[in-house]
């Protein structure tokens, strides 16, 4: 093909046309930059957006099944009120469907059913609408989705945090906080996506609990569940310091007696210690400097950030440890009063039931599992709470009221943080605690909790989060079909009240952006049409030879088109390698300009502890779909010009 | 011989102003012309008119008897253009200029181009760019490529007007015996009478008519 042939002849630069080269040049660095700037924002936003959908579907379910007024003012619904079967109590939808009969109302035994009581509703044959246990029977046929119920009550959440000041004085405050309590979905596929791993302040925090409640099969469950790597200061026991080692130490002195010596890593420089050795020798244990040789009786020995290499639970509630400390293992038991953790590894995932339960939330094959405590129920908090100073360990209860035959009675379930979850957006996530589905019953089943605050039905989450309209169409028609739809409201996340702004906002964003990409892609490709204006004129006789030669005006068109569209590949080449680097290196271009701001350059809370730098596939077929476009667009208006040269007036 | 090409009452208008007026010619096959005239007179625009370039005002071309359809068939194949300032492609190679005419028409031409430049001691500069050869070998192989798609009339727009007495003379003895051994029909635009008498019959074009001239 001559005409492609000719538009590379056309393209190498030249310094005989110095100024198409230049604006060729200048064409391509624009294009490169506005694809650049395309792909990246488009990739950062489309990860911001489906972290933010993630988090909120991962808490709130792709879909939701939810109870409609017709569902809690039907027979069924109403007649447990009035059953002996059903303890004469309305039962949540999970109770609905352990329940053994779908119509507990025995007039045997039961007063007789009020006028005002809706009539029950049943099929042809005679038997009941049971709409739970005919919704979950839809639901289990379905093999694209995970589902479960839920509970949502609120109450009044108070957390005692209890923390050790220097010279071992424990201080004692409080959060409070009105908060919605959600039964803990572990049906939810994608919930350890959103389970924040404990941290060293949390270990710690839990450590010690654990010193003052001095359980031993708490302290098992603690130590067997981490690998300590690195401890602060502790003390060590002198009877089971090796025999005839030496090692380098630092003793503080008072009345010219030392009265505790370090031994660390690195040396300590302060001038109110004195640095010499010490050892343990025929039961003594001595330290030696320069001038005196002192026998240690009423001295602790300390060491400093020891590396561990091994801890036994063997001797609890002492700790027996292998430390290497100046290239020396040093082995010794270790109290736990003054035991810091620096640094440790902590188990959070397991393939089966661990035989020591972890004091934290953890999961078994992505299933999360709360752990069990004698007085406490577990409790997961979001994340803001941690900021708040909140750590694992921390003790708190949930109050409510309920009514008793001749008052008003106060109760209090009490709880522990045994995690923190992330749950992204702020509006919406930050008062919701997870709790297990004993504290949403107990609370749901108390008299003054508001219908409007408390509520109850089945959560769905898709395998592919696309399909959810599809989902939602089936599951209407099979309602339908068992005659049940009426008792059911099926919502998507996109209609979800705390979420419908927000995902339409996420869509008009996205239009607005991609409106304003084409602007400036059409903007950029001005460049190419002067280029290639340019380079007609620069070619006229050319064009006019080619005439002469027989090319038709198809093929001199399909030269500059030609052009606009190599011109263009390259830039959309160079824009998309540039993008894929910068994504790949966004963490550090991000500190960058961030030092260069004296201040973080995003907000946390909105975008995350990182920008997503995940290439949108999206975002590479708009490139790749608009830039063709527009490149043959532009070069409409030069390929005319070249046609409409008139061969025998250039010529002449 | 047969008539391969008759302009019949050709006129041209620009601008009110007759160029042409009244034009008719014939060219036979394997046989030369030349149209000799001041400048001005109109001699570059009847040899684009005879090529198809341009548009008469008024009367038609016939090639081969027929009126002309496809013009584009036509230059690509039929006509072979050698102009005054050679008209090559500078962004192209000596070789990839001469192909040129038969990329057009889609064929490959490389052997027969090569053989061309070889004709033209040319062939040792095929990969050359055009721009280091001189104005004698530029027309050169501007000859080279309006034969190689074997046209049947090679139309010359002042092939040595740009070229020394010298040159000019050995293009013009190349031309004529290219033409003659190729078996080819000449129309030959020029303002040099003496070259025009190696021609088989000569005219003059001279205010927008064209006179025959015996030869002497």
């Amino acid at each position: 093909m001559y005409e492609f042939f000719v538009a590379l002849k056309y393209l190498i630069p030249k310094k005989k046309s110095l100024n198409a080269t230049i604006i060729s040049l200048i064409s391509i660095f624009v294009i490169t930059l506005v694809i650049w700037l395309i792909l990246v924002f488009l990739s950062v936003t489309r990860g911001i957006e489906k972290n933010w959908l993630n988090k909120l579907t991962t808490l709130n379910a792709h879909l939701r099944i939810i109870p409609t007024k017709k569902y809690y003012n039907s027979y069924y619904y109403q007649i447990d009120k009035i059953s002996k079967n059903s303890n004469f109590t309305l039962k949540t939808i999970r109770e609905k469907y352990r329940s053994a009969t779908s119509d507990p109302y025995n007039n045997k035994i039961d007063r007789e059913i009020p006028q005002i009581l809706p009539k029950k509703e049943s099929y042809e044959d005679g038997s009941i609408i049971d709409p739970v246990k005919k919704s979950y029977e839809i639901l289990k046929s379905k093999k694209d989705i995970y589902f479960q119920d839920y509970e949502i009550s609120a109450a009044p959440l108070k957390i005692s945090l209890l923390r050790q000041f220097k010279n071992f004085v424990d201080k004692e405050s409080f959060i409070s906080q009105m908060s919605y309590i959600l039964s803990l979905p572990e049906n939810n596929p994608y919930l350890s996506s959103i389970i924040l791993k404990p941290k060293i302040d949390d270990l710690n925090n839990l450590l010690f609990y654990l010193k003052k409640e001095e359980s031993s099969q708490d302290f098992f469950r603690f130590f067997k569940n981490i690998k300590i790597k690195k401890i602060n200061i502790c003390s060590i026991d002198k009877k089971t310091f090796p025999e005839n080692s030496y090692f380098t130490a630092f003793a503080k002195f008072k009345k010219n007696k030392p009265i505790k010596i370090f031994i660390e890593n690195s040396s300590l420089k302060t001038s109110k210690l004195i640095k010499g050795i010490i050892f343990f020798k025929n039961g003594n244990f001595i330290f030696k400097n320069e001038k005196n040789k002192y026998f240690l009786e009423n001295c602790k020995v300390y060491i400093k950030n020891p590396y561990i290499l091994n801890i036994s639970e063997k001797f609890l509630p002492k700790l027996l440890i292998t430390t290497k400390i100046q290239n020396k293992e040093l082995k010794g038991k270790v109290d736990l009063t003054d035991l810091k953790i620096l640094e440790a590894n902590i188990k959070f995932s397991f393939d089966k039931p661990p035989k020591y339960e972890p004091l934290w939330i953890y999961k078994i094959n992505n299933k999360i599992i709360m752990p069990k405590n004698i007085f406490y129920y577990p409790i997961i908090l979001p994340k803001m709470f941690k900021k708040n100073g909140v750590l694992l360990g921390d003790k708190g209860c949930f109050s409510y009221t309920e009514r008793a035959p001749f008052s008003i009675k106060e109760n209090k379930i009490k709880v522990f943080v045994s995690g923190f979850y992330d749950p992204g957006v702020l509006p919406i996530g930050n008062r919701s605690v997870i709790a297990s589905k004993n504290i949403t019953s107990t609370l749901l089943s108390s008299s003054f909790i508001p219908e409007d605050i408390s509520s109850n039905g089945i959560f769905i989450w898709a395998k592919n989060i696309t399909s959810v309209d599809q989902i939602k169409k089936d599951l209407e028609k099979h309602f339908k079909k068992e005659k049940i739809d009426k008792f059911w409201r099926i919502e998507t996340y996109n209609e979800y009240p705390f979420s419908k702004d927000l995902m339409q906002q996420f869509q008009s964003d996205r239009l607005l952006f991609t409106l304003i990409a084409i602007i400036i892609l059409i903007v950029a490709f001005c460049n190419i049409i002067s280029f290639l204006i340019i380079l007609v004129n620069d070619k006229k006789k050319e064009i006019a030879t080619l005439q002469a030669m027989g090319a038709t005006k198809k093929s001199i068109a399909l030269i500059f088109g030609f052009c606009g569209i190599v011109v263009s590949s390259i830039s959309s080449v160079f824009g998309i390698l540039t993008a894929l680097f910068t994504l790949r290196h966004l963490d550090s271009l991000i500190k960058f300009l961030s030092f260069l701001q004296g201040h973080s350059m995003f907000n946390k809370a909105f975008f995350g502890e990182k920008l997503p730098n995940t290439f949108s596939i999206e975002a590479l077929f708009f490139i790749l779909i608009s830039i063709p476009i527009i490149s043959i667009i532009s070069a409409i208006v030069p390929a005319i010009k070249a046609c409409k040269i008139n061969p025998s007036k250039i010529l002449r | 011989m047969s008539i391969i090409l008759e302009a019949k009452n050709i006129y041209k208008t620009f601008d009110e102003t007759e160029i042409l007026s009244n034009i008719n010619l014939s060219i036979k096959e394997n046989s030369s012309i030349a149209i000799i005239g001041a400048s001005g007179e109109g001699k570059t625009t009847l040899l684009h008119i005879l090529g198809t370039l341009e548009r008469p005002t008024k009367g038609n071309i016939y090639i081969c008897n027929k009126p002309i359809k496809d013009v584009n068939i036509l230059r690509n194949t039929f006509f072979g253009f050698i102009f005054q300032s050679y008209n090559l492609f500078e962004d192209l190679t000596i070789l990839e200029n001469v192909i040129l005419p038969a990329k057009i028409a889609r064929k490959n031409y490389i052997k027969k181009a090569i053989s061309l430049l070889k004709e033209l001691n040319l062939e040792n500069k095929k990969d050359y760019p055009t721009k280091i050869l001189s104005g004698g070998e530029k027309q050169r192989v501007a000859i080279a490529r309006a034969f190689c798609l074997d046209p049947k009339i090679i139309l010359a727009d002042e092939p040595t007007g740009n070229l020394d007495s010298k040159n000019s003379e050995k293009i013009h003895h190349l031309l004529l015996n290219f033409v003659n051994k190729k078996n080819k029909s000449l129309i030959l635009v020029t303002h040099d009478e003496e070259l025009a008498s190696f021609c088989d019959e000569k005219f003059i074009l001279k205010r927008g008519k064209l006179i025959k001239k015996e030869q002497s």
